[in-house]
């Protein structure tokens, strides 16, 4: 496993890691240069890039379609406020405790969950991400109930922003590099047949778990960081739907199954919204729908297939996407 | 339960038995499809595995691989199956497959959008934990079974030869010591038929047990060292092909007599 994964960042090659390297200098250099306004535009995106591409392990990847990934997220954030407000945690501390709850979450959800498929997986993560809202808005003594939790502000922006940047980019990495490994086959196996799974050795139970409480650990850490920066969070807003909406249409946007595909949802999305939001003040949210709908029409497997399909013109292929079933 | 108490009684005489069937019965509702079947395979045989449409072989295979029939538990409903010495009866699929019991499906599950050679490494991995190692050891198999040329292609672009050989390659991959082939020759033209005889002898020639499910009756006649007929679920022949093809109750079970 080691080895495959060492050997999948030695094939990033020059051109995989000068991107990254890249990456990280914007990174570095974006608070000298652009308004906190737009660092604070980039934090979001990165949030987005994280979910997405946690969402993508165990939908992508797995095949099994959650409708209510914002649960992570939700959980995350509160685990950290708690921590914070109530026990004083150090809140770098209570951060990685936000991980540390909504992967806890996807381990004692997982096995009842993931015995259901299709439809009913998809609903029942619906229904977990309410239930828990519910119960978040009841357990006032702990949670501060519905009124949510103000707390004072403890880190700056640029702190905040760069841990989510480098979050983000940790998290494309682990996805590139579990496709590479013998759990991630075992995960693109499980998505295309589950009989013939279990018939080549794969534990397809364990499999699913393990997938499943990755794919809920990064959103915890993205919300504990989210919910340091704007010092406020309640149940409304920790598990709006909404966000569970918005991480689907970003990565189907991207491309499902790739891993490149949840980076360039978000990044599209972000473009896209805040050009129409400068653009057109009044309609901005209209016509990004009515582009929604054409493009999944126009394009219903993702902007991915021409993406690779302009690489493969151009001859770097490999960099984007080393998986043929990425473009299908 | 039944095959708990045979676990006991049996252990030490089983030595050149690979498999062990013991009163094995599977019902879909009001069908039987396994009725009380016992059957033995020794090391280093190929068995085949015939009878009637119907006659309840592909279930037999899934009670022994621990396949899970769609829509029914995967547990037979009484008997046991017993494989190298260990009980396999309430084994998952993967377990069973590790412990070197490997399956191909009459209707080929093969996983359509990766390529030949990420198939056949999924197989691979069942004995390795790196996907190098696993690659380089598929890359022989798609030699031996003739896929070499074919392995970058997606695997739905593969035609039903090209798919029931990538089956094969796949089951070997695991490590088998037994491997159970339903219909893998179903739909091949004579020529692909005897290829497939040659490829099957060679990985009888290695070590590895077959038991083969094939209504290419002249195939499974050339090539089995003994015959097992199922008709009706109910197992009404056990012997060699000489003698089954003359056998009356075969006779009349492929003739479609009632009173078989
Ligand atoms: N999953 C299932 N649910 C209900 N009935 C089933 C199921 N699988 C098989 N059967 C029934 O059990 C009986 C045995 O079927 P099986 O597929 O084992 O026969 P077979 O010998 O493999 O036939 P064939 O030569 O056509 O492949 C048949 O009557 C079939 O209709
Ligand atoms: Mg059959």
């Amino acid at each position: 496993m080691i080895k495959d994964v060492a050997r999948s960042l030695w094939a990033l090659g020059w051109m995989g890691g000068g991107a990254i390297a890249a990456f990280v200098v914007l990174l570095l250099v974006a608070p000298w240069v652009v308004s906190p306004y737009v660092v604070s535009l980039f934090m979001a995106m990165f949030m987005y890039i994280v979910v997405c591409s946690s969402w993508n392990i165990i939908s992508g990847f797995t095949g099994y379609v959650s409708f209510g990934h914002v649960v992570f997220w939700g959980v995350g954030a509160y685990v950290t406020a708690v921590l914070v407000w109530k026990f004083n945690y150090p809140w770098p501390l209570a951060v990685m405790l936000g991980g540390v709850g909504s992967a806890f979450l996807a381990t004692i959800v997982s096995y009842p969950i993931l015995k259901l498929t299709g439809i009913y997986f998809a609903i029942s993560m619906l229904a977990l991400a309410e239930a828990i809202k519910i119960l978040t808005s009841h357990f006032r003594s702990v949670t501060g109930g519905g009124g949510g939790i103000y707390l004072r502000p403890m880190a700056s922006l640029n702190i905040l922003y760069l841990m989510m940047g480098f979050l983000a980019l940790a998290v494309v990495l682990v996805c590139y590099s579990i496709t590479h490994t013998k759990f991630g086959r075992s995960l693109l196996t499980i998505r295309e047949d589950e009989t013939a799974a279990e018939s080549l050795g794969i534990n397809i139970t364990r499999r699913k778990i393990q997938a499943l409480i990755l794919s809920g650990l990064f959103p915890g850490i993205a919300g504990g960081i989210y919910v340091m920066n704007v010092c406020f969070i309640d149940p409304a807003t920790a598990f709006d739907i909404s966000i569970t909406v918005n991480i689907i249409l970003m990565t189907t946007f991207g491309g499902i199954g790739t891993i490149i595909g949840p980076v360039l949802g978000p990044v599209a999305f972000t473009a896209l919204s805040e050009f129409l939001w400068a653009s057109f003040p009044f309609l901005h949210r209209a016509i990004l729908g009515a582009i929604l709908i054409a493009m999944v029409m126009g394009m219903p497997n993702g902007i991915m297939p021409f993406m690779v399909r302009f690489a493969q013109w151009v001859g770097i292929r490999e960099f984007f996407s080393r998986r043929r079933e990425a473009s299908q | 339960m039944i095959s708990q108490m045979q676990q006991k009684s049996e252990s030490p005489d089983t030595k050149g038995k690979i498999l062990e069937v013991r009163g094995l019965t599977k019902r879909f509702g009001g069908i039987i499809a396994n009725d009380n079947i016992d059957m033995d395979v020794f090391v280093g045989e190929i068995v085949g595995l015939i009878g009637p449409n119907g006659a309840g072989k592909s279930t037999l295979f899934d009670m022994v691989a621990g396949v899970k029939p769609s829509g029914s538990k995967r547990f037979p409903d009484a008997g046991c199956v017993r494989f190298l010495g260990h009980d396999i009866t309430q084994l998952k699929a993967h377990q069973v497959c590790r412990l070197g019991l490997a399956r191909t499906f009459q209707i080929v599950r093969i996983l359509e959008k990766m390529s030949v050679l990420e198939n056949v490494t999924v197989g691979a991995l069942c004995r390795t934990s790196e996907v190098y190692e696993a690659e380089k050891k598929a890359e022989k198999i798609c030699e031996f079974v003739g896929l070499k040329d074919r392995q970058n292609l997606a695997a739905g672009e593969l035609t039903i030869e090209g798919k029931k050989r990538l089956e094969l390659a796949r089951a070997l991959a695991t490590e088998p010591k037994l491997l159970l082939l339903d219909e893998v020759m179903a739909g091949l033209n004579p020529s692909e038929v005897a290829e497939t005889l040659d490829l099957l002898r060679q990985i009888n020639k290695q070590g590895i047990t077959i038991i083969i499910v094939e209504h290419v009756m002249q195939a499974v006649m050339a090539i089995s060292d003994r015959i097992v007929v199922l008709d009706y679920g109910k197992k009404i022949a056990d012997d060699t092909p000489e003698a089954v093809v003359k056998d009356k109750n075969v006779i009349d079970a492929y003739l479609g007599s009632e009173d078989a």
